[in-house]
């Protein structure tokens, strides 16, 4: 596992997701009035990308069918969502957003 | 109106027997990009738009009730009663936003309006909620869209039922709801819906035949037919302003094509009707940005009116289009009417669902490893 920058932590405002590609893998990075979350960036359940989709609180809703995840843990918080999501560790270091991968 | 080519037999009918999905890949749908800043806008949440929305409705359905019953005579009576009925038809836009879970911000007020809007609607809302998901992902793609209105050549004897919701209503919605709270669910039901979530659609299903046997127990024992009549017969006797609206959302138009600018139509409304309505008239903008709540619609459609066909100036001239496109199927099953798309303007392109499912982390185990319950 090793830590990589993915974005400014100010690149974020609070209660929204941008994505971002490491090596292939898409990424989802939240901002939540906690702090900031990161899961895979595509819907498990179908094809959409979830940085089009809207955070409400610690919930982010895919912005194809709103099935509903938590951005913490990746559970499926809403159907159609059924199967969680990968979440990864994330630090803030010297203002910017580091992602375990 | 011009004729396309066949498609309906490029689309195999393969479904997973094990998983009762479609083996048919998942389209790759076009859409008008709209500017992250003003998308944020767009999708934001509030409840009061709901809450004034749902209130007006069950405020009509009150007021019209009571005028019901106390009207006389008779005729002014049947009166009050059509009016009742006519609102009472309009429980499926709001099924529908609260499937989507956009009307309100809080959960528990759409999830609320969701199962009384299902009880109205005769459609148990938990089963039908994973429907119409399938109806986004495979919109009006034949044998795969779960709620395609039409059949290629078209029965207009069924058309003509179901304007008062007749066919739909008791063998589509109201039948596997009395199934499902018995015997399970149906092959639709299996087909769309993951098994960790049968128990809980089973229960709810027979929620909703309590709440039906409720209202006749409630007939008999006040001696009086007005709860047969509020809950029951109006779902029939208002159907048919609401078909007027919903039947143009597709039919017609061309199937098995990846853009929702082709097979589904914006129809402009008058205020009562996008009242009723829920603003679904904006249809290509609902399926193309789903997230956008119904009082963000119009709006949504400034935003993408120059990347998208003309929208239809009335429900008259949609109507028009699309019965002579579904008389003309009747000896000429693969005719669809074309919708013209404008160039594409530059530096704006059209953005595409392109990505690939997210990585499961080992799927269903993870959930009970979490001891997570199903949703």
């Amino acid at each position: 596992m090793a830590w990589v920058v993915v974005a400014d932590a100010d690149e974020i405002e609070e209660d929204d997701v941008i994505e971002v590609s490491v090596g292939e893998r898409l990424l989802a990075i939240y901002r939540t009035r906690d702090g900031y979350f990161a899961s895979d960036g595509i819907c498990t359940h179908q094809r959409a990308h979830l940085a089009e989709g809207l955070v409400i609180g610690h919930i982010i809703e895919c912005p194809k069918h709103q099935g509903r995840f938590d951005l913490r843990d990746g559970a499926p918080k809403g159907p159609p969502a059924s199967v969680p999501l990968c979440t990864y560790p994330v630090k803030l270091a010297d203002g910017r957003v580091h992602v375990a991968i | 109106m011009k004729p396309v080519a066949a498609t309906n037999a490029s689309v195999e009918k393969r479904w997973d027997p094990a998983t009762g999905l479609p083996l048919f890949e998942e389209p790759d749908w076009t859409k008008v990009a709209v500017a992250r800043t003003t998308m944020r806008t767009l999708q934001r949440r509030s409840d009061v738009p709901g809450l004034l929305r749902f209130g007006t409705y069950l405020g009509l359905l009150v007021m019209f009730g009571a005028l019901t019953v106390l009207a006389h005579p008779l005729w002014l009576k049947v009166l009050c009663f059509l009016a009742y009925a006519t609102v009472y038809g309009f429980s499926e836009p709001i099924l529908h936003e609260t499937h989507h879970r956009t009307p309100f911000r809080t959960l528990w007020i759409n999830e609320v309006a969701h199962h009384i809007s299902g009880l109205f609607a005769f459609k148990e809302p938990l089963r039908d909620r994973w429907l119409h998901a399938g109806h986004h992902t495979y919109t009006y793609y034949s044998e795969i869209d779960p709620e395609i209105a039409t059949d290629r050549p078209p029965h207009f004897g069924t058309l003509i039922f179901d304007f008062m919701r007749i066919h739909n209503a008791l063998v589509n919605w109201l039948w596997p709801t009395v199934r499902t709270a018995f015997a399970g669910l149906d092959d639709l039901g299996k087909r769309w819906v993951p098994k960790a979530y049968h128990r809980r659609l089973i229960w709810s299903a027979r929620a909703c035949v309590a709440f039906y046997l409720g209202v006749i127990a409630l007939a008999v024992a006040i001696q009086s037919w007005y709860p047969i009549l509020f809950i029951f017969v109006a779902r029939f006797v208002g159907a048919p302003l609401h078909s007027w609206v919903t039947f143009i959302q597709h039919a017609g138009l061309e199937e098995n094509v990846d853009d929702w600018r082709e097979n589904t139509r914006t129809v402009y409304m008058n205020p009562l009707l996008r009242l009723l309505y829920w603003n679904m008239n904006y249809h290509v903008e609902h399926h193309m940005h789903p997230t956008v709540p119904f009082h963000s619609l119009a709006r949504l459609h400034r935003e993408i009116e120059s990347e998208s066909p003309p929208p239809y100036p009335n429900t008259l001239v949609a109507w028009n289009e699309m019965i002579r496109a579904l008389w003309r199927q009747r000896r000429e099953p693969s005719f669809s009417v074309h919708r013209p798309l404008p160039s594409p303007t530059p530096g704006r392109p059209l953005a595409a669902d392109d990505g690939e499912p997210g990585v499961a982390c080992g799927g269903e185990q993870i959930l009970a490893d979490r001891g997570l319950d199903p949703v």
